[in-house]
């Protein structure tokens, strides 16, 4: 067995598996960014739905949650 | 601390806010060039443009705002704020794009990952085999 090589391929499956697990907290970004759109686009049709009935309060109400949703997500 | 810092208004202090956390950012990717990092340069360009996107979609939130509270104070027009919140929608909805198609690639390079990884695997466990 060359040990110079199977001491190269574990430094390579050791920098492998930080690579994957790297990608995977990445995928569970994208994922929440996809729910802070979901959520956004939620909130924005309430405010809207507000405005066709001039309810104000109500929109200045979406619109704080809005600004809440924009910061966190 | 500095007498000045007590004449700002909140709209000052919030913008000295966000260019500090741009600084902060910044300093993270000349570090990681400096670093000859690749990898952390990139995630701190990705953190930028992050806070960069975020800055504009607050400004649009601001705007619809002040846009309500206009329509408010005149009583009937709210046509301003609601073409700003179906702008906002849109773009929501091509930034949806664009993070679907992170998610592909992601997506791809961990299949690409895993089957190198597969692959020394076998190799290995063939070596200690014989």
């Amino acid at each position: 067995m060359d040990f110079l090589e199977t001491n190269k391929r574990a430094g390579a499956l050791e920098f492998l598996e930080t690579a994957i697990q790297r990608v995977e907290e990445q995928q569970d970004d994208v994922q929440l960014s996809l729910n802070s759109l979901d959520n956004q686009d939620e909130i924005v049709d309430a405010a809207l739905a507000a405005a066709e009935e001039d309810n104000f309060d109500e929109i200045l109400e979406q619109i704080d949650l809005l600004e809440e949703a924009v910061t966190e997500g | 601390m500095d007498i000045t810092e007590n004449n700002k208004s909140p709209s000052e202090l919030e913008h000295e806010d966000v260019l500090d956390q741009v600084q902060t950012l910044f300093e993270q990717f000349t570090l990681a060039v400096e670093e000859e990092d690749k990898l952390k340069a990139l995630e701190a360009i990705e953190n930028l443009f992050t806070f960069s996107q975020k800055q504009y979609k607050l400004i649009d939130v601001q705007t619809t705002l002040n846009g309500v509270k206009k329509a408010q104070e005149i009583g009937d027009d709210n046509e301003a704020f609601v073409q700003t919140l179906e702008e906002f929608k849109s773009s929501n909805e091509e930034e949806r794009d664009l993070i679907k198609n992170r998610a592909e690639s992601l997506l791809g390079l961990k299949e690409n990952l895993e089957a190198v990884q597969k692959t020394f695997e076998e190799d290995t466990n063939t070596e200690v085999a014989a």
